[in-house]
């Protein structure tokens, strides 16, 4: 290999090294901005409550007396320790600083129509309702802090982070076990510098939420000032922070701390209303302080980037020698880049929230999910119905094999190019392609036991009528039956694809040699459709452990837990119990079962364990 | 009204001064496609004096769950609607996680007046002096008879006192074999297995599923005036032989319309959303048909369910205002009016039912006011758990009806199972 | 003698299951040909005794269902395209290609199927809610673009293809891409065909994702449209069973059409 290729990886993961500390700290000035935008946010909602706490109302309209509102107002500006950068307009005119710009009537005119805060430039602007809470008289603007950049901590772990990356991108091309180690040296410290610039973030959303507590309590205590009756009454006075809880305390630390509260972090400040008298004002801390909230994950992940970019080049410049290898892994991962990159937004990415949710308790309304370890598994281990319904999706589950036999030959049959065949093959697809709701319907109507047509067969051929649906001894069959009704024209679709890969000149050869048909099929068309066999058999069983739909529109689980099954229990417990956590952590139980028998499947059909 | 028409114009003017930047509300319903219909004519006046909103409606039914998967998935996101239908079975999971907004403090800014309001629906969505949703309609449970059958037996129709006994009494003179082949084709009453509507039965008989707290089902659901009522429920079908055997009762199979319109079931359990169903074979004389209170064992007190939904507004609306004016308006008498001409539920306010009263020929909805009269509020509407206790209901009488387990025996376990759901032991 | 004998069994059990299959769809029509009074009977009829024709017009006129088959027809054709193309790349590397920890990504990509999907409608909203293309088309499609099943139903059927036909062009100098769009894709025509039409199928009756991905009557898709006939007390399964009916056409005639491309027209000689 030559010095020039050698040399243009080297340079390649240098670049890579100093982008990716860059983009740590782009990140990092990004978090930062975020959580000052939302302090500004906050503090301008809570001052507009506020001044509609203290502000009295002008007499006959719920508007406030002007002069008042603008003591109020003022006396904000000299409130000791308040830091908060403020704007209030009544109306469009400044009441604060009396020489600032008013606001444009075009601005206020929005505000007034969306009723939100928003960011207007650099500034946030928060409504100011009337007393009632009904109409928006005023604004509220607040300006956010600037952005921090690096502390001292970030600086210091850039460096080494640097410097072992310089060293990892200059062992490139020398002994594969040098650079090895290099990387492996590279990657540590690039993981310190990525939770360095999380502590960066931890720390600016700490401030902000700290800053925002502190203020908040200004407020609330210079409320109580104002108006002495307040402090009895903490229900009047937790309107200033909505979304927070004010609890009445007993003690006066001054300073804000964090701590579990039920399961649920918080932030709390001790709010003083009256000598001897505190209350507690709790709120969740920021979204960048708790471990789960992702900012480890982005800071750790964008600080590895250039460990991984740099072993990428290695690997790169070390596959050169063997270069059909390494082509066909590029292109292999070309071809796989834009459903990894899907399936990691839409599908991974949610699946880690189904995992995370599942040692969690979530009401789905309720924004706080309390952390609950494996109290969720423990109940499942203790709940009777979910071994009820495990036990009747594996019973469920037992349809796939009989409609893979009965659309396997009807794939054989139709495997024919005629009008009577094309003819017969839409009719076995119809019932695939007819809208669930119908065709649920229809069958429950045909099972019906007094007038359904399908008794009226039974009696007809002198056997006794079946109460279908309605016992808990034949419903789970029914469904089955409507199951295999549905699945059978895909599954003849998809064998019939795989005929497609059956050569005829095999079967014609075979055929000279005197093979009967049975022979032909069981010792060509099998071992050759065995790759689409395993499919069917690897999805059918998967949907059919994940039957839900026919379960809730043809029985809704009953009679008796007949047909409850798992897919059936999640739905219940996740959207009519508001049990989310439990739900995603009998997700995981069906993640788990299924996994395993997926797993061993492709043992049915031959003896290679593989998916080939 | 008169501030509302205010209100109106200025936003008019508003919206003329900032033409395409159009406030967009969102209205969720859980309507089929004609109860959609009918909102979106409620809402044409609006809309016409509010040229600066547009109105998204969002409609989905199919036996409500979708409706609230959609709600409650916009509400995780925290992006709900601006205005929901809210029905009574989920007031209390929505209003003890503060996601709803109490609209008392606004109430007279958008013109409500709550004392024209049915207390008792008002109660449903009120907690202390809170108010969660202003009510838009409700139903009380009731008995639907066939008044040809009861003719041609020469049966008195029944009357609001009529007791159990009463009851038991008729459904046997009109169960009957009508063509001699001896079979029976002509029955008194059907036996209902969905929780919602057998519960007022266990009422009126004295008892009931959970103690008053609502924590606990043992000591009440195996009660002996409720295994009483539930066995003497159940024995329609099982011995009295008043009721045909009946399977699988979700409503998509319907069989309980059709054996009450073709006149093989005399009387059944039922509520106002039948009205609209039953009014076409009135009119076309295939069909006359009473309602009236379900009766009460003797000694009992009379007593029915209320059921009831209506308009509330998310706690974090950003459009407050906008928002509780549209709840106002969709509530208001002229929308109640239309609705109740609709048919599906008595309308909330006192003067849109006493008009819908006044103005009915035949004398059902005069029927459903005397009942509501004697309702009480869901469970559902009272406390948290009641989905999951509603999940297991059922299998009490499908153990007595399908297993044929005593009354006694199903009621203990159905109460230790509840227990369990309820905490109340572990 | 035999051979014509065992012709004629199978032809008569074809005949019949599809006579079975078809029974249910021929009472759909029936219904939807019903009045309202005639579907409440008690027994209900198997026909009615005079067609209502009528009942198609005013159930197709009740809902904007133009909007929606239009919507679903935009939609399913843009997910079946973005997920054949996706499919097909995908499975080509899983069945054709080496490289390091090929299964256990292949396996990875599988486990998607394991995790019910009513768990997942949860976060996956709340990611396009995040993106902003709640009631969107964007939002509709964007999360089907890739299917799992399609990777893995092209995957299987590319196992099945010779060699033969890749190693002479690869000796020819072939690239990968060329490989897989000059020699692969042409002979898994009938593979890419039944993905096609099962995966264009799929988004034309999918619900639970339009139901809650979509708000307004605007954006709303056929299925959720049926289901609107469903109150929460009455239904009018006359007008349900008609749009019901009339949304299966159009797939009926897509899938007897590319019936043309299931079975292969050339025929493939395996090696000699």
């Amino acid at each position: 290999m030559s010095a020039a290729t050698g040399g243009r990886w080297r340079s390649g993961a240098g670049i890579a090294v100093v982008a990716s500390s860059v983009l740590v700290l782009v990140a990092v000035r990004w978090a930062s901005d975020r959580a000052e935008h939302a302090l500004a946010r906050r503090v301008a909602g809570a001052t507009a409550r506020y001044l509609a706490l203290v502000a009295p109302p002008s007499r006959g309209s719920a508007d406030y007396d002007l002069p008042r509102l603008l003591i109020e107002t003022r006396a904000l500006d000299g409130l000791p320790g308040f830091a908060a950068q403020l704007e209030v307009y009544h109306g469009t005119a400044p009441l604060l600083h009396a020489t600032a710009r008013p606001l444009s009537p075009a601005q206020f005119d929005r505000l007034r129509r969306h009723a939100t805060a928003r960011s207007d430039g650099a500034a946030t602007l928060a409504p100011l309702f009337d007393r009632d809470g009904w109409d928006v008289v005023g604004v509220v603007a607040a300006w956010p802090a600037g952005a921090a950049w690096l502390s001292w901590r970030s600086a210091l772990a850039v460096l080494p982070s640097l410097a072992a990356g310089a060293l990892a991108a200059a062992t490139l091309g020398g002994a594969p076990g040098r650079s090895r180690r290099a990387i492996r040296w590279f990657a540590a410290a690039a993981t310190v510098f990525g939770l360095a610039a999380y502590g960066d973030i931890r720390a600016v959303t700490q401030d902000a939420t700290d800053r925002w507590l502190g203020d908040t309590r200004l407020l609330m205590q210079e409320a109580v000032v104002r108006l002495p009756e307040l402090r009895f009454s903490l229900a009047a006075l937790a309107p200033i922070a909505p979304g927070t809880e004010l609890l009445p305390a007993d003690s006066a630390a001054s300073a804000p701390w964090r701590g579990m509260v039920a399961g649920t972090a918080r932030a709390a400040v001790t709010v003083r209303l009256a000598p001897g008298r505190w209350a507690e004002l709790r709120t969740a801390p920021g979204e960048g302080e708790g471990w789960m909230a992702g900012w480890v994950a982005v800071a750790v992940c964008l600080a590895l980037l250039g460990p991984c970019a740099v072993a990428l080049a290695a690997w790169g410049e070390r596959g050169a020698a063997r270069p059909q290898r390494q082509r066909e892994t590029v292109a292999a991962w070309g071809f796989l880049a834009p459903s990894a990159l899907h399936l990691g937004v839409f599908s991974f990415a949610p699946m880690l929230f189904v995992l995370y949710l599942s040692v969690h308790r979530w009401t789905l309304v309720d924004p706080a999910r309390p952390f609950v370890g494996l109290a969720n598994l423990g109940r499942m281990v203790h709940d009777p119905l979910v071994w009820v319904s495990l036990r009747n999706t594996v019973l469920y589950a037992l349809y796939v094999p009989v409609s893979m036999i009965l659309s396997l030959g009807a794939a054989l049959a139709l495997n024919r190019q005629s009008w009577a065949v094309r003819v017969a093959r839409t009719i076995f697809f119809l019932p695939y392609i007819s809208s669930v709701v119908a065709i649920t319907l229809v069958w429950q109507w045909m099972y019906q036991p007094d007038i359904g047509v399908i008794n009226h067969l039974v009696s007809a051929l002198g056997l006794r009528p079946v109460d279908w649906l309605g016992s808990p001894r034949t419903a789970l069959v029914a469904v089955m039956i409507v199951s295999v009704w549905v699945q059978l024209g895909y599954q003849m679709t998809v064998f019939l694809a795989g005929l497609q890969g059956v050569p005829r000149a095999y079967l014609d050869a075979a055929r000279v040699d005197g093979a009967s048909a049975w022979q032909r099929f069981r010792r060509i068309t099998l071992p050759l459709l065995r790759p689409v066999t395993l499919f069917v058999l690897v999805t059918g069983v998967i949907g059919s452990f994940q039957v839900f739909t026919y379960i809730y529109l043809l029985t809704d689980g009953g009679p008796l837990h007949a047909t409850d099954v798992i897919a059936y229990r999640i739905y219940q417990t996740g959207w009519e119990f508001l049990q989310f956590g439990y739900a995603s952590a009998l997700s995981l139980l069906l993640f788990v079962v299924l996994f395993g028998v997926t797993r061993a499947q492709p043992m049915l059909l031959g003896k290679r364990a593989d998916y080939a | 009204m008169r501030r509302r028409v205010a209100a109106c114009l200025v936003l008019w003017g508003c919206g003329a001064a900032a033409e395409g930047d159009r406030v967009t509300l969102e209205l969720a319903n859980s309507a089929d496609y004609l109860a959609a219909r009918l909102e979106q004519r409620v809402l044409a006046p609006y809309l016409a004096v509010n040229p600066g909103v547009r109105i998204v409606q969002q409609n989905a039914a199919v036996y409500q769950a979708q409706y609230r998967e959609r709600l409650l998935t916009s509400m995780a996101a925290g992006a709900p609607p601006d205005v929901f239908l809210l029905d009574n079975s989920d007031v209390p999971a929505l209003v003890n996680r503060g996601v709803v907004l109490d609209l008392a403090p606004y109430l007279t800014r958008a013109g409500v007046d709550v004392g024209c309001l049915d207390q008792r629906v008002l109660a449903v969505f009120s907690r202390g002096n809170g108010v969660y949703a202003l009510p838009r309609g409700y139903t009380p449970i009731v008995v639907v008879y066939n008044k040809d059958l009861f003719d041609r037996a020469r049966i008195p129709y029944p009357t609001d006192d009529w007791t159990w006994d009463d009851f038991l009494r008729i459904a046997k003179q009109l169960t009957r074999d009508t063509d001699g082949d001896g079979t029976i084709d002509q029955w008194g009453t059907y036996v209902d297995r969905r929780p919602f509507l057998w519960i007022p039965w266990v009422w009126a008989g004295g008892g009931d599923v959970l103690c008053s707290d609502g924590r606990r089902a043992s000591g009440c659901l195996d009660a002996p005036a409720t295994i009483e009522a539930i066995r003497w429920y159940t024995a329609w079908m099982t011995t009295q032989g008043i009721a045909p055997r009946t399977h699988n009762q979700l409503p998509s199979v319907g069989d309980d319309f059709r054996l009450f319109n073709s006149g093989r079931v005399a009387m059944m359990t039922t509520g106002h959303f039948w009205v609209p169903r039953l009014r076409p074979y009135v009119a076309t004389g295939r069909l006359r048909v009473g309602f009236v209170v379900i009766p009460h064992r003797a000694g009992a007190r009379p007593v029915t369910v209320i059921y009831a939904s209506g308009y509330a507004v998310p706690a974090m609306a950003t459009r407050r205002k906008l928002s509780i004016e549209l709840a106002a308006y969709l509530t208001d008498s002229l929308a109640d009016a239309a609705r109740g001409e609709a048919g599906l539920e008595l309308p909330a306010m006192t003067t849109a039912t006493q008009a819908l009263v006044a103005g009915d020929t035949l004398g059902w909805e005069a029927a459903f006011v005397r009942a509501a009269a004697a309702g009480r509020v869901a469970w559902g509407a009272r406390i948290e758990r009641w989905r999951e206790v509603e999940a297991v209901l059922p299998d009490l009488l499908d153990r007595i009806a399908l297993a044929g387990a005593d009354a006694a025996a199903a009621a203990h376990a159905s109460a230790r199972a509840l227990d369990r759901v309820l905490g109340a032991t572990r | 003698m035999r051979r014509v004998g065992r012709r004629v069994l199978a032809g008569v059990l074809v005949a019949l299951l599809a006579a079975a299959t078809i029974a249910p769809f021929l009472y759909m029509i029936a219904t939807a040909l019903m009045d309202e009074f005639e579907v409440l009977r008690y027994p209900p009829p198997l026909l009615p005794a005079r067609p209502h024709p009528e009942n198609f017009a005013v159930a197709l006129t009740a809902l904007p269902f133009g909007r929606f088959f239009l919507n679903t027809a935009i939609v399913a054709a843009c997910v079946v395209v973005g997920q054949v193309a996706t499919s097909a790349m995908a499975a080509y590397a899983f069945a054709r290609l080496r490289f390091p920890g090929r299964d256990r990504v292949f396996f990875l990509y599988l486990s998607v199927l394991m995790v019910p999907v009513v768990v997942l409608l949860v976060p996956r909203f709340l990611i396009i809610n995040a993106l902003g293309w709640v009631d969107s088309y964007t939002g509709l499609i964007s999360t089907e673009l890739v299917s799992v099943w399609g990777i893995f139903l092209l995957r299987q059927c590319f196992l099945t293809i010779p060699r033969d036909l890749e190693d002479a062009a690869r000796l020819d100098g072939a690239g990968e891409w060329t490989v897989f769009w000059r020699v692969v894709l042409p002979l898994s025509k009938p593979a890419l065909a039944t993905l096609a039409v099962i995966a264009f199928a799929d988004q034309w009756k999918s619900f639970l994702w339009p139901l809650i991905a979509t708000r307004s009557a605007e954006m709303s898709m056929v299925e959720v449209g049926i289901a609107s006939f469903h109150g929460l007390y009455s239904t009018n399964w006359p007008y349900q069973m008609a749009v019901a009916v009339t949304a299966v056409v159009p797939l009926l005639v897509f899938y007897f059409v590319a019936q043309k491309y299931f079975i292969r027209g050339i025929e493939l000689t395996g090696p000699k």
